[in-house]
Order: C-alpha cells, then structure tokens, then sequence
C-alpha cells in the first residue's frame, strides 16, 4: 500500500481538472441526461389518447348517436370527420387524417329496437401494431359496455311489459373490477424515465471511460505513466472513479427531475437505489476498460462503444420486453448488464422492491463486474509483451 | 557502482521482424552516453526495454544494478524517461504538470516546492507556472518535459530523441540542461538521430538495423574508424564530381556534403591529381581539395557503407 492513496489521489485530482476544465465534457455529462428525459417524458409517449376518428353513420338514429358519443365521452377517440358516404373512409386512412373508422349498418337502430343482433364494423390503422392493439382493446370495451347496457334496458322493458307480479326474470352477467398494480395510471413515462437511467450510466460508462484511457495513449502520456512507479491497479482506479462520480451526478440529477417535475412515483429507498448503481458501475466501467484495452485511438473507442451500446439497449427490455423475444436471444440478454439494471430501477421506483427482491440482479451484475474487470486487467498489463 | 547500465545480448523481435538483435553494451555512471542511429534502427525499442516499457524477447540488461526482468519497479522508482513525444498534458498548466509528476513519483514533502520552483526555473517558465501547457511553444514543453521527468532527482535519465522537432537555439540550450545534469551526476542515456549532437556525448554508440555497429569515444571512433583519409573536394558541381569519382581505383567512397564533396582514400598524395585530371576532363571546375578531420558523420556513413556491403556479401 506504500503511496497507493498518494499516487491514486495524484490522478484523481488530474482527472478532475481535465474533465471539468473541457467545456465538451461539461457538456457532455448534463446535456445528454436532460435532453433524453424531454424526450421520453414528453415526446415518447405510447400512450394511446384522442385517436382521430371518422363515422359514418347510416342510421342517424338517436340509437345510433349514442354509440358513437360513448366512443366520444371516452378521451380516447375524438371524431373528427362525419363520412357522408362510405368510400370517403380510404383517402382519410390514407393520408393518415384518420386511424380509426366507424361504420353503422343503415337499420342499426331497427335492429336493436327489435332485439335482433346489429352491426358495427371498425377499421383501424395497424401500421403501429402496439397502437391499434390498444385501440382495439377500447373499441371492444366500448362495445361491449353498450351491448351490456342494451341487453339490461330491454330486459327492464320485457319485465314492465309483463306486468309487476310476475317473478323476476333472472340474469346474471360478470362484473370485472380492475387494478393495476406498480404504474397505476399505466403511464409509459414512468415506465420509461427510469429505464433512461440505465441507459445513460451504461453509455457515460463506457464510452467517456475508453475514450479517456485511450486519449493517455494517443498523446502518449500512458508511456509516460508506464516509466513512472505507479501500478496499474493505482491507474484503473484512479481514471475509472471520476466517472464513476459523474454517473451519481446524473443518477441524482434525473431521479430529482424525474421525480420531482414528472412526477414519476418512486417507491423504492434512495439508498438501495444509491447501492445498486455501484453494482452496475462495476461491469460498465468494466468494458469501458476492457474496450480501451482493444481500441488505439478515441474513434475506435467511440466506435466500439457503440458496437456493444445498441444491442445492450435493444436487449436490456427497456422498450422490447425481453419475455416475448425468442429463446436464443433471450439468452443473449443474460450477459447485458443493463437487462440487470432495467428491472433493478423499475423495481425501486415503481414496485418499491429492494434487496429482499433484486438480489439475484446484483448478483448478476457482480459477476459479470468480475469477468469484464478481471478480463481486462489481463490485457492492461503496464509492459508490452 | 561503476556502470549504471550494463546489457548483454539484448533482443527483440516483432514477430518475422528483429528490431534489436544482440546488442551489448556498458553505460559508466555519470557519462552521457549517446545512442545514434537512423530512424528505424531499433534506438526507441532498446530504450523501451530499458526502462521497463518493453519487454525482451532474450538477453540481459540490468540497469542501476536492477535486473529487467524481474526488478522494473525498482528500475521506475531511479529512473526518469522522456520521450520523443514530451509527454505532458496539454489541459493542465505548466504547474499542474510538475504537481502531478512529482505526487506520482513522490517526491519528498519537504523538498517539493524546492524541487518544483527549480523545475519552473530549469524550464524558464516561472512566470508562466499558470499557463495552458498546450498553448506553449516546442522548445518550452521540451524543457518542461525534461523538468518533470527529473523532479525526482534520478539517478539515470533516458532521453528519447530529446530534439525533434526543436528549433536549432533551443537545442543548443537543451544540451547545455543535459551537460549540466550530468556535471551535477546524472547519468544520461540520449537517443538522437542528429550527427552534431553527437560530439555533445562521452561515449557512443552506433545501432543500425537492429545491430550496434561501433561503441567508443567521438574521438576513438575517428581515428579508428575510419578506413582511410577524407578529401574535402571544392567544385561547382558537387553531385557530377561524386560521380566522376565514385569507382577511380583508390576511392573508398564519395558522397555530397552541404555544397561540398567528401571522397575518403587511402592514399590522399597519390589521389589529389587523379581526382583533379578526372574532374578536368568533364570540365568540373575544382576550387581546392584538402584532408579534413573526419566529423562523425563521415564516419557514420562510412560504417554504415561498410555494413551493408559486408552485410550483402553475407547474403
């Protein structure tokens, strides 16, 4: 341990100046955070509201009218467009003015009155499958409360018609009541604001760590390290702790952004919060260092960084979930640090679940923390073989 | 200890390629000895073994008595490099640099300011301490550069190709800086591929291809050798007359220098006229011819010449 602290010290307070001295890197640590929360807070919502609607109605009874003020009342369709003929529907579906059309048979209303089964037929656009399987999801719900109430108001009439004295005319019908637990509003913000932590900590991670470590070697400032006393290990840690600093920075400055201005629940304890992203530093600093040890230059760094950044993202279930994703790349997700992450911060902010819970993820992130640190301080040998 | 470097038959080989192939020789503590050869020979490759940042492939080197091998951390802890690059950061000041080379080697508490005041002094950047050292002329990182890579007073200083890149005034400056160190006991290992620095070096050697042809003093290389004497010819067409001569019978070698021709022979009385008659007859018009004392650049061209004729008979 003889200078260990001194010489550990000697290049954290290097680092410090370098970083906090390039007006990139200032920019780079808190401009990346804030514009990726605007953006999933605010433009990448898949929550489905005010679906542009057109109606043609055929009937124009006050039958007819009702069914479609009840898609009206809902929030979730606004119709736009009222179709005098039926071929009007194609160029509004085409041109995207609308995305979902209602149609009413002509003797809608007839039928009803008569009891006899009426139809409705509903196109949806289907070009976002995950969109128009949610509106599809509305459409039925709505079809079948107005079913439902239909079949209650003309079995009250039968009864009336049948006089007082008769007994009652029994039906029965199941009454769903639903709770939604964690994200009770089913907000994708909340869904996906937390998940934007671990993509950030994992791009900062690695990408400013490589691309610092190769820098010493591409000014050649790492052969004059190697000549000096220090010790590798002094080295590593001395050039992966800033950053391990700068992804708290940004780990407390969007959990404060997201929860204070998003109003994104968290659940969870700060503490474990605080406690899991060293879990994760700890693999993603790893291949920051493993990628600077395969990479000559900053561009290489970048380019790899890359190379693991976007399958890590596509395979850590934060949009994709990786339940639905075919075996073999399932198993491909077993080795991504942030599919670890994902479930570890939606867990502590939506769900408030902590060790007791996640444990096996930090498990997971240990290990793998263990193969990608141990795997490069190999190849970080000070002396070229 | 009498020798601060001693290396026996040290090697490397990049795969197919040997950049150092044998070389043996003996650095005397407090001598500046110089290591010469052109580009490519193998000067970085063996100074990188020396110090630790290389390993080798075969042979023994020990430096300060420490082995290569097995004590390099010994080694670090003597030693001071600096490299052809003057590795320095380019966003931190002048001062910042001292500060970060001197915690990393430690250098004792109580003679840091000392030790960073000579530096800022060593380098004539005193007033400059607060400056951006990317913003800094050449000649200055240099200075700065041997500065922080002797703050912890070393006792052996590697020196990589110290003056490239550095203009002729500061040069001249920079090896006053190393005859001083070596004056005050340093001992001063220096790669260059410049022939005039040379002379500023105890003692030399000469690596080309990978091989260490010559080791002597300035003084015993000249006279021993050199093959012949070495004929300053005046003419107004220097490359015409180096091809008139190249092949008389008598001629060793000829080549251009500055405006100038150098032909060595063996026998100068007898070659004076055969050079003028030949020159004559391509109406080469000859200002004078005089034996000169060889520089050591003569030399090292003639053994290199030498080298690769042996060498391609060899082969």
């Amino acid at each position: 341990m003889n200078g260990f602290f001194e010489r550990v010290g000697c290049i954290l307070r290097k680092e410090f100046i370098q970083i906090f001295r390039d007006k990139r890197m200032r920019v780079i640590i808190f401009i990346p955070p804030m514009v990726q929360l605007i953006i999933f807070g605010y433009a990448a919502n898949t929550d489905v509201r005010h679906v542009s609607t057109a109606v043609y109605d055929g009937d124009r009874t006050s039958v007819s009218r009702e069914l479609v003020e009840r898609f009206d009342a809902t929030g979730y369709f606004d119709v736009t467009h009222y179709l005098t003929s039926p071929d009007e529907a194609d160029a509004l579906m085409d041109s995207g003015r609308v995305s979902t059309v209602i149609f009413i048979e002509n003797d809608f209303g007839r039928h009803i009155t008569a009891g006899d089964p009426a139809e409705v037929l509903i196109i949806i656009d289907g070009t976002d499958s995950s969109i128009a399987s949610v509106v599809l999801g509305y459409v039925n719900r709505i079809v079948a409360d107005y079913s439902a109430s239909i079949v209650v108001t003309s079995i009250d009439r039968y009864r009336g018609m049948i006089g007082e004295d008769t007994p009652p005319i029994i039906y029965s019908n199941i009454e769903m009541t639903e709770r939604i637990w964690y994200n009770e509003e089913l907000k994708s913000r909340n869904f996906f604001i937390p998940g934007i932590l671990g993509l950030l900590l994992s791009l900062i991670g690695v990408m400013l760590t490589s691309m610092a470590i190769v820098k010493e070697r591409e000014i050649g400032t790492m052969e004059q390290l190697v000549v000096t006393p220090i010790r590798s290990i002094e080295l590593i840690i001395g050039k992966l702790l800033p950053f391990a600093l700068i992804g708290y920075i940004d780990v407390f400055l969007i959990t404060a952004i997201a929860t204070l201005w998003f109003r994104v629940p968290f659940d969870g304890s700060f503490l474990f919060l605080f406690v899991a992203t060293a879990f994760f530093l700890f693999p993603t600093l790893g291949l920051g260092l493993f990628i600077s040890t395969v990479s000559r230059t900053q561009q290489e760094a970048m380019m790899s960084t890359f190379l693991y950044f976007n399958p890590a993202m596509l395979l850590s279930g934060f949009v994709f979930p990786i339940e639905s994703m075919p075996a073999a790349i399932r198993a491909l997700t077993v080795v991504n640090p942030v599919r670890y992450m994902m479930s570890v911060l939606r867990g502590v902010f939506l769900k408030g679940t902590g060790t007791a819970e996640l444990w096996p993820d930090l498990m997971a992130l240990f290990l793998l923390g263990v193969v990608t640190v141990g795997l490069s301080s190999v190849r970080f040998t000070k002396r070229a073989k | 200890m009498e020798h601060a470097a001693v290396v026996e038959n040290l090697t490397r080989t990049f795969g197919d390629f040997t950049a150092v192939d044998r070389v043996s020789f003996q650095v005397k503590t407090g001598e500046i000895f110089g290591f010469l050869g052109p580009n490519g020979a193998g000067k970085s490759t063996t100074i990188r073994m020396l110090n630790g940042i290389l390993m080798p492939t075969s042979g023994d080197a020990r430096i300060l008595g420490y082995d290569v091998y097995t004590q390099v951390e010994n080694i670090k802890a003597n030693i001071g490099y600096m490299s052809q690059k003057f590795s320095l950061y380019d966003d931190l000041t002048v001062l910042e640099n001292i500060e970060f080379y001197g915690g990393i080697y430690r250098v004792e508490r109580e003679k840091r300011r000392e030790r960073y005041r000579w530096a800022l002094e060593m380098a004539g950047l005193t007033d400059k301490k607060d400056t951006l050292t990317g913003t800094l002329p050449v000649g200055w990182k240099q200075r700065l550069a041997l500065g922080c890579a002797v703050l912890h007073e070393p006792k052996l200083l590697f020196l990589d190709e110290p003056t490239s890149g550095v203009d002729p005034a500061s040069r001249r400056d920079f090896w006053e800086l190393i005859g001083s160190m070596a004056e005050a006991g340093t001992t001063v290992f220096v790669t260059t591929h410049y022939m005039d620095e040379a002379e500023h070096c105890d003692r030399l050697g000469l690596i080309y291809k990978g091989r260490l042809i010559t080791l002597g003093t300035p003084e015993e290389l000249k006279e021993r050798s050199m093959p012949g004497t070495v004929l300053e010819v005046k003419s107004d067409r220097a490359l015409e007359a180096v091809e008139t001569v190249e092949g008389l019978e008598g001629v060793l070698e000829a080549a251009v220098f500055g405006r100038n021709m150098h032909v060595v022979v063996e026998n100068p009385k007898k070659m004076k006229p055969v050079i003028e008659k030949a020159c004559a007859a391509r109406d080469i018009d000859i200002i004078g011819i005089e034996a000169i004392e060889p520089s050591l650049e003569d030399v090292f061209v003639s053994m290199i010449y030498t080298e690769d004729m042996t060498n391609g008979a060899a082969d």
